[in-house]
């Protein structure tokens, strides 16, 4: 999967965390943190447990993770890297 | 419909008999869920007294109210729908393989007590709390007894309110609140909210599944670098004599406190929660005169759709280490949210994978990990429902609830929402914290909070102001 797709799949899942508070388009096209754009600690939460199910990685949030999961471009990017 | 049972009053009062509701829906057996599992081992520890931790509520219904048949029916259907109101629990083997057994027929035997014609809406009222209270006065006993209890207070034949109690193996709060809001709506003849039912046994085969096992690995591993963090130290001395009785917990209802902790939790763009955890966690800090303390949270575990439709315990504890650093409140409140929201992440796991951690790490230091100290947002919406208008400080101050002789927790700083009053209680060994300090830690926690509502305070100034010793 490219960057790009991942991306894309990435804002999706922003859009099912949040309950569509965010839409995709909304966290694709962003330059702000998503907690900007309103990502709750719900939302984020609901957001990592399914990258963590859908990509078979661990997100530690109290590392680097928070800020990770506030960019999807740096999402996406650990997410090829690994 | 449901059958009459035989009507014999359980006590001298004739205005009280038993309905048979007779059932008949899809059985099966499996292992208990990691959350019915993490209540099993208090309710054996604790015996007979488990029973004042039963979850008790009443569903009130509106005026003219209902017939009985009508309401036994919808018990009837209620119990055919949730897998849990129609499980028994137990440890047949004796090693821990603790079972439920859900029935796919058998009986609830459903208390019905007749206030009378002329009885007021208070007095309605009245006597659903005290049913209520009477229904939980006996412990459950799993293995041959269903973990719920229903009563309905009548006036003039037709039914007015139900009391219904939970044992807290088979249920946590939300899942007590999700019975009680589905029987509700069978009664008033309302559709079921869509999406399917997550039942137990689902849960359980899930969690025994490679996706349920990773998920406890991951929160082991979450555990384990966390509990590293903990200094081998000792704690300051829990030199102080016992009051009685020795672990007491006190209230304090104050809007203004509750507002103050939005103030707060807005300018830092963290949560209300996250505010009043980072004060128990200094509060505790100082307690035990150690810069660096671990805090049990209670994690409801209802972060996706399908969670939040299980009507079984979920509740875990998840874990925060709490560093005490030489920062402003805000910092330290906005680390304190990075960190728990982290926790809570981690609180789903198996309890044995979680026992066994503790015993290998306690194994290999010289002062056991103190983990007695906890933190429990217990409002289900998680954030504070204010009435409009100013919010009121507390006008009678703390106030006593009860006492325990022991109990698991030897520090707790419950959240809680009383219709539209916020509360919050602080459950302390009074070997650590004597007990007159007990109420003067809540009010200094409504003081200090209404004051950093204007502006951030140095950390180092919260033990003071909440009557503590000094870092």
């Amino acid at each position: 999967m490219t960057d790009l797709a991942t991306k894309q799949r990435l804002a999706e899942l922003v859009a099912e965390a949040s309950d569509g508070a965010i839409t995709a388009a909304q966290a694709l096209s962003t330059r702000l943190p998503l907690t900007d754009l309103g990502l709750t600690s719900l939302s984020r939460m609901r957001l990592i447990d399914a990258v963590e199910d859908e990509y078979g990685v661990d997100i530690e949030l109290d590392g680097a993770g928070w800020d990770l999961v506030d960019d999807l471009d740096a999402l996406s990017a650990h997410l090829a890297a690994r | 419909m449901p059958v009459t049972g035989s009507g014999a009053p359980a006590d001298t009062d004739t205005r009280l008999s038993w309905q048979a509701v007779p059932f008949r829906a899809e059985g099966g057996s499996g292992p208990v869920t990691w959350g019915q599992l993490h209540m099993w081992h208090p309710m054996l520890r604790y015996g007979a007294a488990f029973a004042t931790l039963s979850l008790r509520q009443v569903v009130a219904l509106p005026a003219p109210g209902v017939e009985v048949g009508e309401c036994l029916d919808a018990i009837r259907e209620l119990v055919e729908t949730h897998q849990a109101l129609r499980t028994r629990f137990a440890d047949r083997s004796g090693t821990g393989d603790v079972r439920q057994d859900v029935a796919a027929e058998g009986t609830h035997l459903v208390e019905v007590y007749e206030t009378g014609e002329h009885a007021s809406d208070g007095a309605v009222a009245a006597v659903a709390e005290r049913r209520g209270r009477k229904l939980a006065a006996e412990p459950f006993r799993h293995s041959h007894e269903w973990p719920v209890r229903f009563g309905l207070v009548c006036r003039g034949r037709r039914v007015r309110a139900v009391a219904v109690v939970c044992s807290h193996v088979a249920f946590d709060a939300w899942a007590a609140d999700l019975v009680g809001g589905a029987l509700r709506r069978l009664i008033a003849g309302e559709p079921a909210p869509p999406g399917g039912i997550w039942q137990p046994l689902d849960q359980a085969a899930h969690e025994r599944s490679e996706r349920g096992r990773r998920e406890d690995a991951r929160a082991m591993r979450h555990w384990r670098a966390r509990l590293a963090e903990v200094p081998d130290t000792a704690p300051r001395p829990a030199d102080d004599p016992p009051a009685a009785p020795p672990i007491q917990q006190w209230w304090l209802t104050s809007n203004a406190l509750a507002a103050a902790s939005v103030a707060v939790a807005e300018r830092t763009r963290t949560s209300t929660s996250a505010v009043l955890l980072t004060l128990a966690a200094t509060a505790l800090s100082a307690i035990r005169g150690q810069r660096t303390v671990p805090l049990k949270l209670i994690a409801g575990n209802r972060l996706t759709d399908r969670q939040q439709r299980l009507a079984t315990s979920a509740a875990q504890d998840a874990l925060l280490v709490f560093e005490r650093a030489d920062v402003g409140l805000d910092e330290a409140v906005r680390e304190v949210y990075r960190r728990s929201t982290s926790g809570y992440m981690r609180g789903a796991y198996d309890p044995r994978s979680l026992a066994a951690l503790t015993d290998e790490l306690n194994g290999e230091r010289r002062h056991p990990l103190d983990l007695t100290g906890y933190f429990n947002d217990a409002r289900l919406a998680h954030a504070w429902a204010l009435p409009p208008g100013p919010a009121a400080p507390s006008s009678r101050g703390p106030t006593f609830v009860r006492g325990y002789e022991r109990n698991d927790m030897g520090f707790c700083l419950v959240l809680a929402q009383q219709g539209p009053d916020c509360q919050v209680s602080l459950l302390a060994d009074t070997t650590r914290l004597p007990a007159d300090r007990i109420p003067v830690l809540l009010s200094g926690l409504e003081s200090l909070l209404c004051e950093a509502a204007h502006h951030d305070l140095p950390l180092h100034e919260v033990p003071s102001t909440l009557g503590l010793p000094p870092p």
